[in-house]
């Protein structure tokens, strides 16, 4: 089976088949449109993707390699989280930094169903939280002065969904 | 030299989200329904702003009443696209100022206005901070005239010069023979009853069912030949009954 070699930001190699590699849409387009040949034994720089986030990447693509290519999505099936796979649940159990390590590789990596699997889970973690049970989540600092938060409330009980 | 990603993403705090691009949150919020966005726009600027960026086509300020206060502090930086005014219960007294208006009109394209009775001159102090209104619907039942019709001309001319498109839920309305002085544009017009409008007009609305369509009506309506007229349109109505008293 033909695999090919990735190197990641710290320098660590891995060997990877090739199918795998080709979940990342970067790769496929690497070995197909660029045409770099895996068998040059030359590994592929990865510089945006650290070793421990390329492992973890790669224990998905190995167990997702076979997934069919999903539906186009409408706009409706879009807006579902609840969709998300057992073994995919259990996988994104980890870290905030890790978690959002996996983003940003994943987006790099252009693996777009990695980045939904995540999006859906962070949106989990969001859904039917007030800000500042948001904000406490993610640790994210309230820089609105004060007072204006209130405002923002109040301005927002005027939004309302276009009827058309 | 090789970059180490992990220790750029964690920065020494605690936060990671904040350390992801926009693009990336904004795939994130795009799984967010509507109510959950608007909660989620009161945890930061940041987010505020990305949520507004999603939701700016599909919100429109919703402002009941008259009762207001400190609206430029609350609206800065708030360009909405559509504003609905509901009146209804109030109605629009003479002497109304819409001065506190302003800090909203500036980007507002479609504006709904309902209202019980309005005084002639409140209701152009209502529309004066409006400018850039492409379509506008008026609902007002009854109106009061005060203005002597001098005064009204002069307050009249040029307050919409982007109009396009006007439906008007008044049976009497003033305004109606000056339109070509308030909005110049106009060439769409649905009204409750057969009114004079201006010659540039390209549609003509007429709601009322009984209205025959005859060469007067073109007449009294002030149309050209090419102008089309329709009568009794449903979906018209549509628009006038939504939100409606």
């Amino acid at each position: 089976m033909s695999t090919i070699k990735l190197e990641t930001s710290d320098g660590v190699k891995f060997t990877v088949k090739t199918q795998v590699a080709k979940c990342s849409g970067t790769i496929r387009t690497m070995l197909e449109d660029i045409g770099i040949n895996p068998q040059d034994g030359e590994a592929i720089p990865l510089s945006n993707v650290h070793s421990t986030i390329l492992q973890k990447i790669l224990v998905w693509a190995e167990h997702h390699v076979d997934d069919p290519e999903p539906p186009r999505e409408d706009a409706d099936a879009a807006k579902r989280t609840d969709d998300i796979c057992s073994w995919d649940e259990d996988f994104l159990k980890v870290d905030q930094r890790t978690l959002f390590d996996v983003m940003l590789a994943a987006n790099y990596l252009d693996m777009k169903q990695l980045i939904a699997v995540c999006c859906k889970t962070v949106a989990n973690m969001i859904k039917g939280k007030t800000a500042d049970q948001i904000r406490r989540t993610f640790n994210i600092e309230n820089d609105f002065p004060p007072g204006e938060e209130d405002k923002i409330r109040l301005r927002n009980q005027f939004c309302e969904e276009r009827s058309r | 030299m090789e970059v180490d990603q992990r220790k750029e993403i964690g920065g020494g705090d605690e936060t990671f989200i904040e350390h992801l691009p926009n693009e990336i949150l904004l795939m994130i919020f795009r799984k967010l329904t509507f109510r959950q966005l608007v909660r989620a726009s009161a945890v930061s600027h940041r987010w505020n702003e990305l949520m507004f960026y999603l939701l700016k086509d599909r919100v429109k300020l919703h402002i009941q009443g008259l009762q207001f206060s400190n609206t430029e502090e609350w609206a800065q930086n708030r360009k909405y696209a559509a504003l609905t005014f509901d009146a209804v219960r109030f109605g629009l007294p003479k002497g109304f100022n819409a001065r506190w208006l302003e800090p909203l009109a500036e980007n507002v394209k479609h504006l709904r206005f309902y209202c019980m009775r309005a005084n002639d001159g409140a209701l152009l102090e209502l529309l004066r901070p409006f400018g850039a209104v492409e379509e506008l619907l008026v609902k007002a039942d009854k109106l009061d005239l005060s203005k002597a019709l001098s005064s009204y001309l002069r307050l009249c001319r040029g307050l919409l010069p982007n109009l396009r498109r006007l439906t008007i839920g008044c049976r009497y309305v003033r305004m109606m023979g000056l339109l070509k002085e308030v909005a110049p544009r106009l060439n769409h017009i649905a009204a409750l009853i057969p009114v004079a409008c201006m010659a540039t007009l390209e549609e003509l609305h007429i709601l009322d069912k009984d209205c025959k369509q005859d060469a007067t009506l073109a007449e009294l309506c002030n149309c050209k030949r090419s102008c089309k007229i329709f009568i009794g349109e449903s979906l018209i109505e549509d628009v006038l009954s939504d939100g409606s008293l």
